[in-house]
């Protein structure tokens, strides 16, 4: 029987949990820990990884893996993204320099992302609209990378899955444009 | 079923940028312009770099050297005892807004449509039929230079064709296939994509788009032991489980 995973990365509170909690089958496991950083305005903050999973029709799992958010674990990126179909990027808005943290994941998870498929939800736009939309499409374009940008409310399951759908819609396009040229 | 929304899409975009005016007016005019927008006969967007209509303050200096479009119109904020054409009074006042709004967006319709044969007018050529404008597209592979910005993915079903353009080249008839939406929702995405110059085409960027997928689907293969052949079939197994209907899944 297959697995197959995909990843939530972004920095402590953009909401990886919730994410994953908004789709998963099982309660997602959590290796959160009571906040100690008086940065942050949460109780419990994941130190490792949080995990969820879909079971589909055919008994395969999906595995759903949030990455530890802070760049000290950023070995564990590593581990987390051989294998992974693709990449869900959670960037909260609130933060001082939310490009630079999208920076982070983007060098983070290049191989993945150059290999797979991305997506990257923003959080809290509705409260703090700056930098706005362009300036991340603008970023990602200057990085090389072409992928959907989107505002996110993570505590809506709809707009989880949204993401969900776009990064399968993009694995598709590169599976079948693999499949294209092999015929070619 | 009418669509409540659809006289709304159906109207030109047309897009305003803002100089020289402070903050607060700035904010004003954006807000003014959005409530007025059920009620223009263009649909106005705030863009930075709008090669429409230019909103500035009477005392704004252009920087030397900025570059202006000669099709682009310029509306005037100023102190005056009566607003007239291309200029308006501070405090701003919705209706004489919307008169002027009118005004300037039938003006850049008139232009367009006058100067179209001779190919000069540097201004988007938003009047002509985006049917026509995207015939030129047909055949030929076009995909995303950057994701769109959010006034060109007003329609939900705009997301996911700008998606399906991030992956690889495809001409409108492969869109519209693999979209399932409809061949002139397809065709006037594609033409509001090459009027904001995203899109960028050709064999090359095709080939280039096929290298990290030939690599990714060796490393899924490798790594959970599934062909190639088999990967849609996932795709459509994680749509079924997560709710979604499997139009996206092609055949």
């Amino acid at each position: 029987m297959s697995d197959h995973k995909i990843l939530f990365s972004g920095t402590t509170g953009a909401g990886k949990t919730t994410a994953i909690a908004a789709v998963s089958d099982i309660p997602p496991m959590s290796t959160d820990v009571r906040n100690t950083d008086a940065t942050l305005a949460k109780d419990m903050t994941t130190v490792g990884l949080d995990y969820g999973e879909l079971t589909l029709d055919n008994g395969e799992s999906l595995r759903l893996y949030g990455t530890p958010g802070q760049q000290r674990f950023n070995f564990m990126w590593t581990i987390l993204a051989r294998g992974a179909l693709g990449l869900i990027v959670l960037i909260d808005n609130r933060r001082d320099d939310p490009l630079a943290d999208l920076d982070m994941y983007l060098d983070g998870f290049k191989a993945l992302i150059a290999e797979t498929a991305c997506v990257v939800g923003i959080g809290r736009m509705d409260t703090h609209a700056e930098p706005d939309l362009a300036h991340f499409v603008n970023h990602l374009a200057s990085r090389g990378v072409i992928c959907p940008v989107l505002p996110v409310d993570v505590r809506d399951r709809a707009q989880v899955v949204q993401l969900l759908e776009l990064l399968l819609l993009q694995l598709e396009m590169k599976v079948q444009g693999q499949e294209d040229s092999s015929w070619s | 079923m009418t669509d409540p929304t659809e006289p709304v899409l159906r109207r030109t975009e047309l897009t305003f940028s803002i100089e020289g005016l402070s903050a607060r007016e700035e904010l004003l005019l954006k807000s003014l312009v959005r409530l007025l927008s059920f009620k223009t006969q263009q649909h106005w967007l705030y863009s930075a770099d709008s090669l429409h209509l230019r909103v500035q303050a009477d005392s704004y200096k252009a920087q030397p050297g900025a570059s202006i479009c000669k099709a682009q119109q310029v509306l005037i904020l100023g102190i005056a005892a009566m607003p007239r054409q291309g200029f308006l009074c501070l405090p701003l006042r919705a209706h004489e807004l919307e008169v002027e709004l009118n005004r300037i967006g039938a003006l850049i319709g008139h232009t367009t449509l006058a100067a179209q044969p001779s190919g000069t007018l540097d201004a988007p050529s938003v009047l002509v039929q985006k049917s026509d404008v995207a015939e030129p597209l047909q055949g030929s592979a076009q995909k995303l230079r950057q994701w769109p910005p959010p006034h060109l993915l007003a329609q939900p079903s705009r997301v996911r064709l700008a998606t399906l353009l991030t992956g690889r080249p495809l001409t409108l008839e492969q869109l519209q296939r693999i979209s399932g939406h409809s061949l002139l929702d397809c065709k006037n995405f594609l033409a509001d994509l090459a009027q904001a110059k995203l899109l960028t085409g050709g064999v090359q960027a095709q080939a280039q788009a096929h290298i990290p997928a030939a690599q990714h689907t060796q490393q899924v293969a490798s790594s959970s032991a599934h062909a190639p052949p088999s990967a849609p079939s996932l795709f459509a197994r994680i749509r079924l489980r997560l709710g979604l209907q499997t139009a996206g899944s092609h055949g």
